[in-house]
């Protein structure tokens, strides 16, 4: 669906119709980025619905010239974030205790093992949230580990360690995962 | 070790361009979220034709307040003009009051003189006018006064003397123009002769200097009327003088009448200025006191109660749920200003809101207790009491019965504030008894930690918080009853808010509150 002036003006005036085109074609992009870091239902609803609600109230503000579904993914991603900065705890949300317990997995390659999507979607739920947070924006968003530091208010040192955790456990999980495939 | 890491962020990177269903749990979600802001949308547009509303009524407020000060003012200057009306008016009688004391024709005093000259103008057109009656006039006049000093052949000449010099007088252009250029100076005669008169008794004197002026000029015209049947040319000259003379006597007479009748007329002419300027100044007297009342200062406290009925959205008036009238107490005290009849008021109020839900609950409760058969013993073989063989045991427990018993409840919420009503009106007035419509805008400010608790889609009641601030619109009617200074009154009033009290994606409540209150004030 490609947004023009009367779109806009459909939106701006609340019209049912044209607003749930745009969600439905819009949602695939948003839940897929959403389930990543909440796994309960409500929390889901709740950022997805707030990020388009935001989006439909500053529909005069998109750039015509753009895609829309970028643009949402933006306002979500943004909310997620600031879902997280609303914590109560969130100043100690990234706290970590630096073990270096010495042991490096030996894993096989596993860039070619074929996993299934809900259960990669799964075992980075498994992950604390911070750690999840940081992994997400880190290795599918895109976003460099300065980055994160900046977007979180966080040292490079805590989205070090952050990163380096986050693939650790998800290593242990894949393991898990192909001994049982294997067996 | 690098490469590895690498290859699980590639791994997840897969995850990013997942494609999902729309669950039906997420549109509802939104379904609501737009209701809500087309609710909003709506509560914008009626605040903005109430801000256009008030806006209007404070501008037409504004424009009667100044057109009243124009008034005032204009009254004023009216009033002034009137008053300085007045002081020519008694200028210019003073002058004639003063003729009737002083020589009214000395020099020091023009005014007298051009006022006397202007009613001889006047004089003149009404001779010329009513010549003829003037003439009939003193034809009759001078006949009364022959009646008692001459005799009546001479009046008989006289009159048919008088006749034909009138009748040559109107015909006679010259001989008029002439008469009316001597005008002037008879009637400074006349006017002499007049306030020596005024100085004494006005009707004695007058019907004496009549008399004896006619009884002169009838002698000396007597005189001529002798000589007349000798020499015609002469009398014919003689004759038209004497018209001069008899237009002159004419004039003379009725200056001295009208001037008497001016004279008789000042004190009417004065009452009815000084009535009029009484007149005034006591409607002076009435704007300046309506001028002092222009803006009125009350001061009133309140109390009363009211009921707040709630609207919940989502709608949680379900079958289960029922939400009830809240009866709450009000009190406050609010300052008046009335400018005429256009009434603005602003004050402090404490006031509560809440709501009553009524709801069931089912509880599981024990009502009694059975036997259940919890198991069956097949052993070895057993002879009863009676003798008969059993190859099984039937084992029976007691078991407790339970059973789910409806129980009604109730959970109430309040919410208490404190409120600034800010309200404009017009008042209508019928003797004693004020009846002020207003509409006005309070501004609440919640004072304690305001929350409810409401059901949830799981009917399990959550903790909601509600706004710190929020607006009502008010639409209030306030029926007084005066007593001097002081007024009691009752004020039935509507409020609504203009926004939701609570707002959250999963709750809306907004209230709407009528209610009554009475009090009493005091107007400064």
């Amino acid at each position: 669906m490609k947004l023009t002036k009367e779109i806009i003006k459909k939106i701006k005036k609340n019209d049912y119709k044209t607003i749930t085109a745009l969600y439905n074609e819009a949602f695939s992009a948003m839940i897929a980025m959403v389930v990543r870091y909440k796994k309960n239902e409500e929390d889901q609803i709740t950022i997805i619905n707030n990020s388009f609600m935001k989006a439909i109230e500053k529909i005069e503000k998109f750039d015509l010239s753009k895609e829309f579904t970028p643009w949402i993914c933006q306002i979500t991603k943004n909310e997620l974030i600031d879902s997280y900065r609303k914590e109560k705890n969130y100043d100690v949300f990234f706290d970590f205790e630096a073990k270096e317990d010495g042991q490096e997995l030996e894993t096989e390659s596993l860039y070619d093992l074929e996993v299934e999507h809900a259960y990669l979607r799964n075992i980075l739920q498994t992950l604390p949230p911070a750690t999840n947070l940081v992994f997400n924006l880190f290795a599918i968003e895109g976003y460099t580990s300065k980055e994160v530091g900046e977007e979180l208010n966080i040292s490079y040192e805590t989205v070090k360690w952050h990163i380096k955790e986050a693939r650790k456990r998800l290593k242990l999980k894949l393991i898990e995962n192909s001994t049982t495939y294997k067996a | 070790m690098k490469k590895e890491d690498q290859h699980i962020d590639h791994l997840f990177q897969k995850l990013k361009g997942d494609s999902f269903e729309v669950p039906p749990v997420f549109l509802d979600d939104l379904k609501l979220r737009l209701d809500a802001k087309q609710a909003q949308l709506i509560r914008r547009k009626r605040l903005l034709w109430f801000i256009m509303l008030l806006l209007t009524l404070l501008g037409i407020a504004a424009i009667s307040y100044t057109n009243s000060r124009k008034d005032s003012n204009h009254s004023k200057s009216e009033h002034i003009g009137k008053s300085a009306d007045f002081k020519q008016n008694e200028s210019e009688l003073e002058p004639q009051n003063q003729t009737e004391n002083v020589d009214l024709f000395s020099k020091s005093r023009n005014k007298n003189s051009t006022d006397l000259e202007n009613v001889n103008t006047e004089m003149k057109h009404a001779l010329s006018e009513n010549s003829k009656e003037k003439n009939l006039n003193v034809s009759n006049q001078r006949n009364i006064a022959s009646v008692s000093s001459q005799k009546n052949e001479r009046d008989l000449i006289l009159d048919k003397e008088t006749n034909l010099t009138t009748t040559r007088t109107t015909t006679n252009k010259r001989s008029n123009s002439k008469s009316q250029k001597e005008f002037s100076s008879t009637n400074k005669e006349h006017a002499r002769l007049k306030s020596k008169e005024l100085t004494h008794d006005k009707d004695k004197s007058e019907t004496t200097l009549k008399s004896k002026q006619l009884v002169s000029k009838r002698n000396s015209n007597n005189e001529i009327g002798k000589n007349a049947s000798d020499l015609e040319n002469t009398t014919q000259m003689n004759k038209s003088e004497k018209s001069n003379e008899t237009l002159k006597e004419q004039a003379g007479l009725t200056n001295l009448t009208l001037q008497m009748k001016s004279t008789q007329a000042l004190p009417n002419r004065y009452d009815r200025s000084l009535a009029e300027s009484k007149e005034i100044a006591s409607n002076e007297d009435v704007s300046e006191d309506k001028a002092n009342k222009k803006l009125d200062f009350e001061l009133q406290i309140y109390s009363g109660a009211g009921l707040t009925s709630s609207k919940f959205v989502p709608s949680i008036s379900a079958d289960e749920f029922q939400s009830n009238p809240f009866i709450s107490a009000n009190f406050g005290l609010k300052t008046n200003l009335l400018c005429q009849n256009i009434y603005g008021s602003a004050g402090i109020e404490f006031f509560k809101s809440g709501d009553k839900l009524k709801f069931n609950t089912f509880e599981f409760q024990q009502v009694g207790t059975d036997s259940l058969l919890t198991n069956i013993i097949f052993d070895t073989i057993w002879i009863d009491s009676n003798q008969f063989v059993l190859d099984s045991m039937f084992v029976y427990e007691t078991t407790p019965i339970f059973d789910s018993i409806a129980k009604s409840n109730t959970n109430k919420n309040q919410y208490a504030w404190i409120s600034i009503p800010i309200s404009f009106g017009y008042r209508f007035q019928f003797n004693s008894w004020d009846v002020i419509p207003n509409v006005g805008v309070n501004f609440n400010f919640g004072i304690a930690k305001n929350s409810g608790e409401y059901p949830n889609s799981d009917k399990k009641f959550v903790k909601y918080d509600a706004l710190k601030f929020n607006m009502d619109i008010r639409v209030q009617t306030e029926i007084r009853k005066n007593f001097g200074n002081l007024h009691v009154f009752v004020s039935p009033y509507f409020k609504k808010n203009f926004k939701p009290i609570i707002s959250n994606p999963s709750l809306r409540l907004t209230q709407k509150n009528w209610g009554l209150n009475v009090g009493v004030g005091i107007k400064f």
